[in-house]
């Protein structure tokens, strides 16, 4: 099923290519298990893309710097096929909404994700450095310095967003391929958005959860992992907590307890309105904050007053950011 | 001076430390993870297993640190009271890339200017080396000619065999604690002479790569515009994540605080030359404008620029940068591309 998705998409890629173009997928990095952003420029590249349950990157984040053109290349003049995950493919969407990007300039490659492996989870699990990874049907064996093997069940491994949070759902657009079969996709994800299952906070009084909050986020080193992954935030240099240019400076790198919790509450707030829940910020953390749980929440919060979804349409507005005439809310 | 302790000594020898001062070691903590922690439980600790993913630098050179107070008096005049800590503190479990990082930081902090901070604190730390015995696959403390058991910057250095700790003294400082743990000790045997070379070919074989970057030593500013630079830049987020993990990293930034104290208090914390206003000027020109010119630094300074400066590498191989990067840069790959470049470029 892996190997046919693989197949699939650089068969998809290599019938669409012009010269000129740009593809943005995964493929193998030198350290086992792991998979980088491949920037794709000549036909004879492709070959080269990868795609299993390893792909953990979500290469939406790249769509904003395409924009600064940052990272084309000078031979680029056609299009951008970018390879997405659904939840991933989401904050593309997300990126045509905000206006982040032209929709003319990006062809929506969307993948059948069958879930994504949690590396740093399986890599605690085994106590040793890991020499290889294999993928079947169900399971992940890896082998590790000592010559031992390990097994473990794929879906106790998987990403919180895969496990629990689960925003698979997908963004209503015209203009997209899909690799995989797109009706048994839609009817295994049809309960996934139905079925929320609880979060933490939802059980917690206003007690436990500030106790929560903070024996969570007083570990944050103020490295902003979080926010530069995040497809969300496109401010790219000039984010307020960089102290920019007018010298604003709004909150300095400090870590004492209250302002880390003051930086995540500012933004768990700034980025509700864009979030789509892709889970990136609590990947790339280097302290294992679970950063998603309180996204989530907010998420969460936004569909429930305002019944919108970031990344669920190219065009709607941010609810934060608009308002209609005779609306309850305003 | 070498002496054994036994296995089932070990928690008597971590009581009579934390009687000496401040026991910093690797702690397994409530959510499963393994830190650098001031030791409150001492069955906690736990030196086996991969080094933590924060170093401990954040005892010497914290995160976030008070420097001094001002205090305005009314003739307008302000004295200032330094806050300089140099309560003793014991340092338990740091690996040899990290007992480099220590001594490079001592080098870096007494260079150029001496910065009484850094300096008193190290001063009143004695640092306890560990033999390596679980390298990851991210590690590469052999290509920048490190091993697994060195031990420059240590005080005292411990290694563990399956029926003894080894413990050997280095310095005065580790001379102190010694004599106050000595009691613990059995006699060590001429055949622990062994212990050390077979730790170091153990787990030297283990490490995943050796690129040789010392035959490159000193030679490495010719990759400066090299074209491989662009293929991480592109993937680079610049987010600071290597640099705050990094265990040399010694930049900071400093900023005054009005409210904590009675007049007003100056603080210096981490900062990152990956983020955009490192280098931001007041003209508004910044000449590190992109994330290449961002990432090219970092690198650069770890392998060159402080050659030329202190004559060794700032990298330490920890491998740390690979560990927490979100995109996963990979270190290794990256000086695998500057020992080729600069092969290259001399041919």
């Amino acid at each position: 099923m892996k190997t046919q998705i693989e197949k699939n998409i650089k068969q998809l890629l290599n019938e669409m290519w012009k010269p000129g173009d740009l593809a943005l997928a995964w493929k193998k990095a030198s350290l086992p298990g792991h998979r980088i952003p491949a920037f794709i420029t000549q036909k004879e590249e492709i070959q080269d893309i990868i795609y299993d349950s390893f792909c953990d990157l979500s290469l939406a984040k790249y769509v904003n710097s395409f924009n600064r053109k940052e990272i084309l290349p000078p031979t680029f003049k056609g299009k951008i096929h970018i390879v997405c995950k659904p939840c991933d493919a989401k904050s593309v969407m997300q990126a045509f909404a905000d206006e982040q990007i032209s929709e003319e300039m990006i062809n929506l490659i969307v993948v059948a994700c069958d879930g994504i492996i949690d590396l740093t989870k399986i890599e605690k699990e085994c106590e040793k450095a890991i020499e290889s990874y294999q993928e079947e049907d169900y399971v992940i064996v890896c082998k590790d310095i000592d010559g031992n093997e390990h097994r473990f069940d794929k879906r106790e491994y998987w990403l919180r967003k895969c496990a629990d949070t689960r925003n698979c759902d997908f963004p209503f657009y015209y203009g997209y391929y899909f690799v995989g079969n797109e009706k048994e996709y839609k009817k295994r994800i049809k309960h996934y958005r139905s079925n929320w299952r609880t979060l933490p906070q939802d059980t917690m009084s206003p007690k436990e959860l500030r106790n929560m909050i903070h024996q969570e986020l007083q570990r944050c080193i103020r490295c902003n992992a979080c926010r530069n992954i995040c497809p969300a935030c496109f401010c790219s240099d000039q984010c307020i907590f960089d102290k920019p240019k007018e010298n604003v400076n709004l909150l300095d790198i400090d870590t004492s307890t209250e302002n880390t919790i003051l930086y995540h509450m500012i933004r768990f707030h700034h980025v509700a309105p864009n979030c789509t829940g892709c889970g990136e910020c609590e990947r790339a953390c280097p302290r294992n904050i679970p950063l998603h749980i309180f996204y989530e929440y907010f998420n969460r919060l936004m569909e429930e007053e305002f019944g919108y979804q970031p990344g669920k349409t190219n065009d709607e507005r941010q609810k934060l950011l608009s308002y209609n005439l005779g609306e309850d809310l305003v | 001076m070498r002496k054994r302790l036994k296995i089932d000594q070990f928690k008597p020898f971590l009581q009579e430390l934390q009687k000496q001062a401040t026991l910093i070691a690797p702690v397994k903590t409530e959510t499963n993870e393994r830190e650098f922690m001031v030791v409150q439980d001492n069955t906690n600790v736990a030196l086996e297993g991969f080094n933590p993913l924060r170093s401990p630098k954040e005892f010497i050179f914290p995160q976030m640190e008070k420097m001094f107070e001002y205090h305005i008096q009314k003739d307008g005049k302000a004295t200032i009271k330094e806050s300089i800590q140099k309560e003793p503190q014991i340092i338990l479990g740091v690996r040899p890339c990290d007992l480099h990082a220590i001594s490079y930081m001592q080098e870096f902090y007494s260079s150029t200017h001496e910065d009484p901070y850094i300096l008193e604190k190290l001063d009143s730390t004695v640092i306890i080396g560990w033999a390596c015995q679980d390298p990851m696959n991210t590690c590469f403390c052999t290509s920048v000619g490190d091993s697994p058991v060195d031990t420059k910057g240590a005080d005292i250095m411990m290694a563990k065999t399956d029926q003894f700790y080894l413990i050997e003294v280095l310095t005065a400082k580790g001379k102190k604690v010694f004599e106050a743990v000595e009691s613990l000790l059995d006699e060590s045997l001429a055949e622990d002479d062994e212990i050390y070379p077979m730790i170091r070919r153990n787990t030297e074989s283990k490490i995943r790569e050796k690129v040789d970057l010392l035959s490159v030593k000193g030679r490495i500013g010719s990759v400066y515009s090299s074209s491989f630079w662009k293929t991480y830049s592109d993937t680079c987020i610049a987010c600071g994540s290597c640099t705050f993990n990094c265990p040399t990293c010694t930049c900071f930034d400093t900023s005054d605080s009005l409210d904590t104290c009675q007049d007003g208090c100056r603080y210096r914390t981490w900062d990152t030359c990956q983020n955009y206003a490192f280098t931001l000027h007041a003209s508004g020109h910044n000449p590190r404008a992109t994330r290449l010119h961002r990432l090219r630094q970092r690198v650069m300074h770890k392998f060159h620029y402080s050659v030329e400066q202190l004559g060794l590498f700032s990298c330490t191989g920890c491998g740390r940068c690979t560990r927490s990067c979100p995109v996963r840069i990979d270190m290794v790959s990256i000086i695998k591309d500057i020992k080729e470049a600069v092969d290259h470029g001399e041919k």
